[in-house]
């Protein structure tokens, strides 16, 4: 019993985890890029449509996990579309109510999340076949780590295309701080138009493949310093028992 | 009068194909822009798939909104609407491609169901209704979205071939040099803003 | 076969209970967030009076002209005791590059332009748009008819609202 419970810990942590590093949708299975390319040219923004996924997704993943056995095979994918449909449009009311500001930087992005392919995706792949528990870490766990990817391109192009970071703008309940980093005048707005996401993703994506390249290649030597260790010993061990045959003929 | 409806027409639907592309600067439909462009052949299948149910989908969703939801006092209901229209059209559209076609369904049949999650669908008939644009206008931008979404992934794929082959730095194999290719091809669409400046007045 | 027949009668139950249930519940928050949606709009417009004509005013109901509009949809009347300071007209436009929605200020008796304020801007180049036309504009330090400015086809719709709000003041002279 005991046995069991620990490892159900350990894989509610790994279930976690995964959405931020090793399954990251953003940056490892490329999901998701319309909001990741469209809504970070602030890390305000970026924070704001990180939050709103990250509702959505945790409620679709939910209720897709109770439903599960009620929903029969066929209908499955426009049920799913339904539910997701219906949460997108209820988060979109109270982001119009409560948030004005930031529900008219998403502008008809907030709608989109309803296509967005990691809400399905993994409605699809893990709600539909797991329990409401787990179904609920892995959203949370997605969610954030998607939050988190386009957090890290909006601070690249917040930071470069304008030279600030601007707070309080779109969370109007906090008072607005404008931190001057780069004198004006000096920035690169480029980073701010569309061709600047572009590039960022680019550099991101290409830095992670160069650590996993370095990773590949350093396992790869490892693995033949071990297997060229393990013939010489080989050889060494032939060379015994020959020996040894020498010395019993 | 016809003439110069005829006309804005027209430049309705070149600006929404070029200068305002659909993948380049307002990033609808990335994800089938990255994952279906490794051949030209597929790249082709797919934007004239998207063309297909992009159009049909502007035709139905725009009187969809304005004469049923406006009238029964529940436009709030247009996202789910619009997007149920679009998958079971993308059912039907493959279904029909598929009894009449087989040939042409074989090519495209595998890009159909990618469709309904294609935001550049979504997009254009939320936009359609959110911008207040008249049936022409919304016509034009579906017929102008879709083109230009299929001009850019076909020139997109082309240049990915030869990336293939190309002597690029390892970390940027695969996806970073097509996504730093996609960045250049942006700035030459960023050229063409104020084409039309004589024109349009 | 005719278990496959309630078979589908089932799914298709399912399928529109679903929908139903989708459709109630968006209802039900529409309801909700409905009145608070308008307060909001209604602050704004709120807001954008004061940045324009300063605190001490009265603001009128909305009222409606007589001619129709391609931008102007509705003016106010704005008020400083029982003297008339100024007319204010919610403008709405839209091109390619996205919605833009004004407040548009003109002086009581002399019509002269007062100023702007923004309700809705999802321009796509709304930050030059409003650093390099709308403040210099509101400030005087730049003409209404200069519109090359970063982001030209804003401003141009931009000028095309002030203008016709323009005119609009012309048909409440007559009145």
């Amino acid at each position: 019993m005991t046995d069991k419970i620990k490892r159900e810990k350990g894989y509610t942590k790994a279930n976690f985890l995964k959405g931020l590093f090793v399954e990251n949708p953003l940056f490892v299975s490329i999901l998701g890029t319309c909001p990741a390319l469209a809504t970070t040219k602030s890390l305000e923004a970026a924070i704001g449509m990180g939050l709103l996924f990250t509702i959505v997704l945790i409620c679709s993943n939910v209720l897709v996990s109770l439903l599960r056995k009620l929903i029969p095979e066929e209908i499955r994918t426009p049920s799913y579309i339904v539910i997701i449909a219906t949460f997108v449009t209820m988060v979109k009311m109270f982001t119009n109510a409560f948030l004005p500001e930031l529900y008219s930087t998403l502008g008809v992005f907030i709608s989109l999340i309803v296509v967005n392919c990691i809400v399905l995706g993994r409605a699809e792949a893990y709600a539909s076949k797991n329990n409401v528990f787990d179904s609920f870490i892995d959203a949370l766990g997605m969610g954030i780590g998607y939050t988190l990817a386009i957090m890290l391109m909006a601070i690249f192009r917040e930071f470069l295309g304008t030279g600030a970071f601007t707070f309080g703008k779109i969370f109007t309940f906090i008072p607005e701080v404008k931190l001057q980093i780069i004198p004006k005048g000096y920035e690169i707005s480029l980073f701010q138009t569309p061709v600047g996401a572009f590039i960022v993703f680019a550099l991101i994506l290409a830095v992670i493949a160069f650590i996993r390249n370095r990773k590949a290649e350093l396992k790869f030597n490892l693995d033949k310093q071990e297997k060229i260790r393990k013939a010489q010993e080989a050889k060494l061990k032939a060379a015994q028992a020959a020996a040894n045959n020498g010395g019993n003929k | 009068m016809v003439m110069q409806t005829f006309v804005s027409f027209l430049l309705a639907i070149v600006s929404s194909m070029l200068i305002d592309n659909v993948v380049l600067s307002r990033f609808y439909g990335i994800c089938p822009f990255l994952g279906v462009s490794k051949k030209v052949k597929s790249s082709l299948g797919m934007g004239i798939a998207v063309v297909f149910v992009i159009v049909l989908a502007t035709l139905i969703c725009w009187p969809l909104y304005h004469f049923i939801l406006v009238p029964a006092g529940i436009p709030f209901l247009d996202t789910v609407a619009y997007i149920l229209v679009i998958a079971s059209l993308v059912q039907l559209v493959g279904l029909f491609i598929k009894k009449y076609s087989p040939t042409l369904y074989k090519s495209l049949g595998i890009y159909l169901p990618l469709i309904t999650t294609n935001c550049a669908v979504l997009g254009v008939a939320q936009g359609n209704t959110d911008q207040g644009l008249n049936f022409l206008e919304a016509i034009a931008n579906g017929l102008g979205t879709s083109i230009g979404f299929l001009l850019i992934i076909v020139t997109f794929s082309c240049v990915r071939v030869r990336l293939e082959s190309a002597n690029t730095p390892k970390a940027f194999k695969g996806l970073p040099i097509a996504l730093i290719t996609a960045a250049i091809m942006a700035i030459a669409m960023m050229g063409l803003q104020g084409l039309f400046s004589g024109v349009i007045k | 076969m005719d278990s496959q027949k309630k078979h589908y009668i089932i799914t298709a139950i399912t399928l529109g209970c679903i929908a139903a249930v989708a459709g109630g519940i968006i209802g039900l928050t529409n309801m909700l967030t409905k009145d608070r949606i308008v307060q909001n709009e209604k602050n704004k417009i709120k807001q954008g009076i004061t940045e324009i004509f300063g605190e001490n005013v009265a603001v009128s109901e909305e009222k409606t002209l007589s001619n129709s509009y391609k931008y102007v949809q509705y003016y106010y009347e704005v008020k400083s005791g029982d003297k008339l300071v100024g007319q204010v007209f919610r403008t709405s436009g839209s091109n390619m590059y996205g919605k833009i929605s004004l407040m548009v200020g003109f002086d009581g008796n002399s019509q002269v332009f007062k100023g702007l304020s923004i309700v809705t801007n999802e321009q796509t180049y709304a930050t030059t748009l409003v650093e390099n036309y709308i403040v210099p504009v509101n400030d005087g330090n730049r003409d209404i008819e200069d519109v090359s400015c970063g982001a030209t086809y804003g401003a141009k719709l931009v000028r095309d609202m002030i203008n016709e709000a323009r005119e609009a003041t012309g048909e409440l002279m007559y009145d």
